[in-house]
């Protein structure tokens, strides 16, 4: 005998107001207001949300369309192809941003890949972290590998590691030519970690086992335990062996 | 009193552990985020920790990571009990409180037929404060009292207990985690120990 489900699936297609609850499955594809907590399995907005309330989808969250949250977010896999601005915490196994995501609280997940932009309030703490797009983190960058490919500027303002990875991206003439975003560039305040290699990074102290500090860097303090290399491009004013 | 803090630097070389592991421990919550006190200095940035707090847990996440996970351990660390109920021959079996303790607390009126982790907490401190003849049997049921009133009231966040004494009258007193104290100079403080410090050694003979 097939189990009875205990929840319904919520569909809005038009422009409608709900005040939330419980269900498996909810799908927006037209304009949608939650005005308290949502717990689904699933969430998928293709249109328009703004909600008031937590939301917590077991399994999966996308949004292709706009969303506000305006409470924490909680689901086991996260992925922002639209515009998103969530006003809490979310924490997320995997969390895929292509689109646009302004997160005000704190990110917590295992892996973190950003395409699109971000902009973090909080604490970015995760497993594996990977940027091929824009970052803007106000606080600590925390993860076991970092791996940052520059395409803009970007500012975090502090990151700790085992493995802190930047790397300038060779881009075709048409992008550098309207000089989109600015400069490929990395600001940050304080950047620590075992295994760390920087290009194209501002930054006010670097501290590391193995450092290398690559082209178009500009450093101000070096700390090191057992190796630093640095590239004839690169700008360190000073460095010392601790 | 200031607390003694040790930078982040010192920590690493004192302990030879690297920055890999000290941001993967506090992404588990092995290190909770209060310790990490942010300062200025002239060489830039600096975070320092308290080190009477930092140092005997790194010891202990080294000693004891081989035989649990890291999600494991920091069960052991977060501050908060789960669900256990244990009767008196248990209790003394374990180790956890002995009979004189026991007795102390049917004294205060407080015995039960079985106690739940914040008692078992409550007799495990009382437990090893009058071993260590730090406190009197007097000064033991003013602990009772202080602790059944107010620890819950820190639910799961870190706090610290005090004992002070003046003029040879003794004073406990429950103040949240990284709070300073400061007392006229006639005040002894004789002891000033984070509650944290009992449910990690209390976990361990429970668990």
């Amino acid at each position: 005998m097939q189990e009875r489900r205990q929840r319904n699936d919520l569909t809005i297609s038009g422009m409608s107001t709900t005040s939330g609850g419980s269900y498996d499955y909810v799908t927006i594809d037209g304009m949608a207001k939650v005005t308290d907590s949502l717990d689904c399995l699933s969430l998928e907005v293709n249109g328009t949300l703004k909600m008031q309330g937590t939301l917590t989808a077991a399994e999966r969250m996308t949004i292709n369309g706009m969303g506000t949250i305006e409470g924490p977010v909680r689901s086991s896999r996260i992925r922002v192809d639209g515009m998103a601005t969530l006003r809490g915490d979310v924490t997320g196994n995997e969390v895929e941003v292509n689109g646009r995501c302004k997160i005000e609280g704190r990110l917590e997940g295992e892996r973190i890949q950003i395409d699109g932009s971000v902009t973090v309030r909080g604490n970015v703490e995760c497993e594996n972290f990977r940027a091929n797009g824009n970052l803007n983190i106000e606080g600590l960058l925390n993860a076991e590998a970092v791996d940052i490919q520059l395409y803009t500027l970007s500012s975090v303002q502090e990151i700790g590691g085992e493995r802190i990875d930047v790397r300038r991206t060779e881009r075709g003439g048409f992008w550098k030519n309207i000089g989109f975003g600015g400069s490929p560039r990395l600001k940050a305040g304080i950047i620590e970690g075992d295994d760390v290699f920087l290009e194209d990074t501002e930054a006010d102290t670097v501290r590391g086992a193995r450092v290398f500090i690559g082209r178009g860097c500009k450093i101000r303090l070096v700390e090191y335990r057992e190796t630093l290399d640095q590239d004839p491009e690169a700008k360190v004013a000073s460095r010392r062996q601790i | 009193m200031s607390e003694d803090l040790i930078s982040k630097k010192e920590l690493l070389d004192l302990t030879g552990i690297s920055y890999g592991q000290l941001y993967r421990w506090k992404r588990k919550n092995l290190i909770p985020e209060e310790w990490f006190i942010r300062k200025s200095s002239f060489t830039g940035q600096e975070t320092y920790f308290p080190r009477n707090q930092i140092l005997p847990r790194i010891d202990k996440i080294l000693n004891m990571k081989d035989g649990l996970s890291l999600d494991e351990l920091a069960d052991v660390f977060s501050p908060t009990l789960g669900e256990v109920q244990l009767d008196r021959h248990q209790l003394i079996d374990r180790n956890i409180v002995s009979e004189s303790s026991l007795e102390l607390f049917k004294e205060a009126g407080k015995e039960q037929p079985y106690y739940n982790l914040d008692q078992t907490l409550l007799l495990f401190v009382l437990e090893k404060l009058l071993k260590s003849g730090d406190i009197t049997r007097e000064e033991g049921k003013m602990l009772i009292g202080v602790l059944t009133e107010h620890y819950h009231h820190f639910s799961g966040k870190p706090c610290e207990l005090v004992l002070i004494r003046k003029m040879g009258v003794p004073a406990f007193l429950l103040a949240g985690g990284g709070s300073e104290l400061y007392f006229d100079s006639g005040v002894k403080v004789v002891l000033k120990l984070p509650m944290g410090q009992f449910t990690e050694e209390l976990k361990l003979k429970i668990g």
